[in-house]
C-alpha cells in the first residue's frame, strides 16, 4: 500500500515511515499540513496518517478540506490529546481512526489496515466466515463445523469484531473501544480473560486454533493452515 | 423545613434593616410624644391665663375693700351682660352660686354635681352650656372655682375647650397613622435595601460557586459607584486574576512536564520498537534474551508513559467545569457492561462479582468515559485487594439527594485513619504493594471523577472490607 505520513516531527514521521517500509510498504512524507494537503490532493493514496498538530494547517482542517473535496481516502488522526471529546471531534472531522501518542507500531499498522479494509469491505455483510467458524448476524448464531455454539452477548461481540478483521492484528485497545466504546485503559488485563473465555468456547473443544495471539500487541483471527 | 421565609427576610442585611427601622419608628414615637406634650401643655396654660384675666375682670366690676364687703349683685349683674357675648368669639363659661349650691347667674345652669372642689382649684369636667344663640351640649370646659369671701357664694369661671379637645383628637389620630406609616416604610425599606444588597452579595456568591465548579474565567460585574461592594468585587476579580494566572501556570508547568518528560520517553519507546521487530525477524536462539530485554524495557516503558498519561487525565478532569463533555447515561446499562468486562477476571480468582441497581430506568447526567474509567478503577482495585472465594457487590440507589452508586468488597479493607490518605497522588498503603501493579493514581482519578461531577466520594467500613461510596448524582429520570 503507499500511505501518506503527515507529521512534524522528524523522529516519529521515521519512525512510521521505516515501520511502513519494513513491513512492505510505499510511504510517502510531508512534515506539515500544506504539502500534506497538496501530496493527498494531487496523489493516489491507499490510506492518509495525519498528526493532528501540524504547522501552517492543523490535521483537523486537512481533513475537513479532503472531504470537502469527496477525497475518501482512509485517515487516521494521530495524537497527544486522548480524551473522549478530542478522540470524538477528531473522527467529526471526517478521519476513520483516532490513536492516540504515544503508540506501538503494530497498533498503528493495525489500525491502518482496518480502515483500509473497512472501505473495501462493506459493513453491512449479514454473514461472516473464518474457515469452519460462521456467524450470522441477523440470527445472532455462531457455528463451528456446523456445530451451534451458545455465546454471550459480549463474546459474540469479541467475536464480531476478531471475525471482520480476520488476518489482521486487533489490538486490545481496538477491542476496548470498539466492543465496549470504552476509551480508556483499565488497569488490569481484562481483555485477556475475555479472550481466553472465548477460545475455550471455540478453538479449544473442537481443536482448531482460530484465535492467536500476537505477543504484546493483541490478537488475530486466522484460519488453520489445512492439511493437504 | 415547612414554612418557607422568602430569602431576603432571612438575610443578615434584612434583619439589620429592621433594627434599623426598629429604632427609626421608635425615634419617631419620642418626637411625637414630646411635640404632644409640650403643644398641649402650653394651650392649656394659654386657656389657664385667660380664665384667671377673666376672674381679675369679674372681680374688678365690683367695689370691695376686702373680701366681706363683695357685691354680688354687681357681679350678676356683670354676668348678665357677659351672658350675650357670641359663643365664637367667647368660649367663657360662667356659673355664680349661693352657699346652697342655687343659681344665681351665668350660662352654665348646674354646678358639675361630681366635681368636688376647694377654693381656686383647676377642674375639667363636660357640661351643657347655654349660649344666647346656641346651646352646647357635652362640651369640655377647663375652669376655676373661687370662694366668694364670706358671702358663702362659689363663681366658677372656665372656658369652652372643646377647639383644643378637637385639636388634641386629631392629634393623636394623626400620631397614630403617623407610626403605622412610618412601620410600613421601614418594613418595606428594609426589604429593598436588603434586596439590593442581597442581589449584590448574590453575585458574589454565584461567581464563587462558578469558581468551586472550576471555572475561573467569571468576573463579578460592578456598578462603578466606588464603593464598598465595587471595591470588595474589584478584591475578587483581582484574587480571582492572580489564581488564573498561577494555575495557568501550573497547568502549564504540569503540561510542559509531561511534554518535555513523554517526548523523549515516547521516541524511546518508538526506538525499543523498532529494534523488537527487527529481533523477531531473527530466528536464532541467542536472540531470545535479547527480545525478552527489549520487551521488559518496553513494558517499563508504557507504565511509565500511562504514569504520565494517568497524571494529565486527573489534571484534565479536574479543570474541567462541571457539565462539560456530560450526558445523559443509563447507570443501569453502565453498571452491566462494567461487569460484563470484569466477570470473567473475577471468575477467574473464584470472587463472585455482583451487582443490584434499585432502577434499572435510571439515567444520570455525567461524563460517561470518565465515570465508568473511575469505576473500572474500583473495580479493578476490589479485584486486586479481595481475596479468593471473596465478593464484590456493586449497588446503585436512588435517595433524596440523587443517586448513589457504591462498591463493597470483603477483602483486608482500609483502615478508617487513611481513608482520606489514599485519595492523594501517588499514595499506597503499604510497602508491599510497591510490587503489585498499580501506579497510585487509580483513587486519585476517582476522586477527580467526584470533584467533577460535584460528587460526596466516602470511604468506609464494610465490616469486613471496603465500601466506596459515590453519592449525589444528578437524576435526569428517576
Amino acid at each position: 500500500m503507499r500511505i501518506l505520513v503527515v507529521e512534524d516531527d522528524e523522529h516519529t514521521r521515521r519512525f512510521i515511515a521505516k515501520g511502513l517500509r519494513e513491513s512492505g510498504h510505499v510511504a510517502e512524507e510531508a512534515d506539515n499540513g500544506v504539502d500534506g494537503l497538496h501530496l493527498a490532493r494531487t496523489e493516489e493514496f491507499a490510506a492518509l496518517i495525519v498528526d493532528r498538530m501540524l504547522p501552517r494547517l492543523s490535521g483537523l482542517e486537512l481533513v475537513r478540506s479532503l472531504r470537502q473535496e469527496n477525497i475518501s481516502t482512509p485517515i487516521l488522526i494521530l495524537s497527544a490529546l486522548g480524551d473522549v471529546e478530542q478522540r470524538i471531534e477528531g473522527l467529526k472531522s471526517g478521519s476513520d481512526d483516532y490513536l492516540r501518542k504515544p503508540f506501538s507500531f503494530a497498533e498503528l499498522l493495525a489500525r491502518i489496515e482496518s480502515i483500509v479494509r473497512r472501505v473495501d469491505k462493506s459493513e453491512t455483510e449479514t454473514r461472516l466466515t473464518v474457515g469452519e467458524l460462521s456467524m450470522d448476524l441477523i440470527k445472532r448464531e455462531v457455528r463451528m463445523k456446523g456445530e451451534k455454539i451458545d455465546l454471550r452477548p459480549i463474546e459474540f461481540r469479541i467475536l464480531e469484531v476478531l471475525m471482520r478483521s480476520s488476518g489482521q492484528l486487533v489490538t486490545r485497545t481496538m477491542l476496548l473501544e470498539r466492543v465496549w466504546n470504552y476509551n480508556f485503559d483499565p488497569q488490569t488485563n481484562v481483555v485477556d480473560t475475555h479472550i481466553s473465555r472465548l477460545r475455550s468456547k471455540i478453538d479449544i473443544p473442537y481443536r482448531y486454533p482460530l484465535i492467536h495471539t500476537i505477543r504484546g500487541s493483541g490478537y488475530q483471527m486466522n484460519p488453520p493452515v489445512e492439511d493437504s | 423545613m415547612a414554612l418557607s421565609i422568602p430569602k431576603y427576610f432571612k438575610s443578615y442585611t434584612f434583619v439589620l434593616s429592621v433594627i434599623y427601622a426598629a429604632l427609626f419608628c421608635a425615634s419617631i414615637i419620642v418626637v411625637l410624644t414630646i411635640v404632644y406634650f409640650s403643644a398641649f401643655q402650653f394651650l392649656r396654660a394659654q386657656t389657664d391665663q385667660r380664665i384667671d384675666e377673666d376672674v381679675l375682670r369679674i372681680i374688678a366690676s365690683t367695689d370691695w375693700t376686702d373680701t366681706r364687703t363683695f357685691d354680688i349683685r354687681d357681679i350678676r349683674d356683670y354676668l348678665s351682660n357677659r351672658r350675650r357675648l357670641h359663643p365664637k368669639s367667647d368660649p367663657s363659661v360662667y356659673l355664680l352660686v349661693d352657699r346652697n349650691r342655687n343659681y344665681v347667674a351665668g350660662n352654665l345652669h348646674r354646678w358639675p354635681s361630681d366635681l368636688s372642689y376647694v377654693d381656686q382649684s383647676r377642674l375639667e369636667f363636660v357640661a351643657q352650656v347655654y349660649y344666647d344663640d346656641d346651646t352646647r351640649k357635652n362640651h369640655p370646659v377647663r375652669a376655676i372655682v373661687v370662694t366668694l369671701g364670706n358671702t358663702g357664694h362659689n363663681l366658677l369661671v372656665g372656658r369652652d375647650i372643646m377647639e383644643i379637645e378637637a385639636l388634641r383628637q386629631g392629634y393623636l389620630r394623626l400620631f397614630w397613622w403617623s407610626i403605622v406609616a412610618t412601620v410600613i416604610l421601614a418594613i418595606l425599606g428594609a426589604y429593598w435595601v436588603s434586596r439590593i444588597v442581597s442581589r449584590r452579595l448574590e453575585r458574589v456568591n454565584a461567581l464563587s460557586r462558578s469558581v468551586m465548579t472550576g471555572d475561573l474565567s467569571q468576573r463579578v460585574t460592578f456598578n462603578a459607584s466606588g464603593d464598598q461592594f465595587d471595591d470588595l468585587a474589584d478584591n475578587i476579580n483581582q484574587m480571582l486574576e492572580r489564581i488564573q494566572t498561577l494555575v495557568e501556570a501550573i497547568r502549564s508547568v504540569s503540561d510542559n512536564i509531561a511534554h518535555d518528560l513523554r517526548t523523549p520517553l515516547t521516541r524511546l519507546r518508538n526506538d525499543l520498537d523498532e529494534i523488537a521487530r527487527n529481533l523477531n525477524r531473527r530466528p536464532e536462539p541467542e536472540m531470545e534474551q535479547a527480545k525478552e530485554s527489549v520487551e521488559k524495557a518496553i513494558f517499563e516503558a508504557d507504565s511509565l508513559l500511562r504514569t504520565f498519561e494517568a497524571l494529565l487525565r486527573i489534571a484534565r478532569l479536574e479543570n474541567r467545569p462541571f457539565g462539560e463533555s456530560f450526558n445523559e447515561v443509563s447507570v443501569g446499562q453502565l453498571i452491566e457492561e462494567l461487569i460484563d468486562l470484569y466477570g470473567p477476571i473475577a471468575d477467574s480468582q473464584s470472587i463472585s462479582l455482583t451487582a443490584s441497581v434499585e432502577s434499572d430506568s435510571a439515567v444520570l447526567f455525567v461524563d460517561r468515559d470518565a465515570l465508568a474509567q473511575a469505576l473500572a478503577n474500583l473495580l479493578d482495585n476490589a479485584l486486586k485487594y479481595t481475596p479468593q472465594h471473596g465478593t464484590i457487590a456493586v449497588e446503585g440507589k436512588s435517595s433524596s439527594k440523587g443517586f448513589e452508586i457504591a462498591i463493597s468488597d470483603n477483602g483486608p479493607g482500609i483502615p478508617d485513619e487513611y481513608h482520606q490518605e489514599v485519595l492523594k497522588r501517588f499514595v499506597r498503603l503499604d510497602d508491599s504493594s510497591r510490587t503489585t501493579p498499580g501506579n497510585g493514581l487509580g483513587l486519585s482519578l476517582v476522586a477527580a471523577v467526584a470533584r467533577m461531577h460535584n460528587l460526596d466520594l466516602v470511604l468506609e467500613d464494610a465490616k469486613p472490607g471496603l465500601r466506596v461510596r459515590l453519592k449525589n448524582f444528578k437524576l435526569v429520570k428517576p
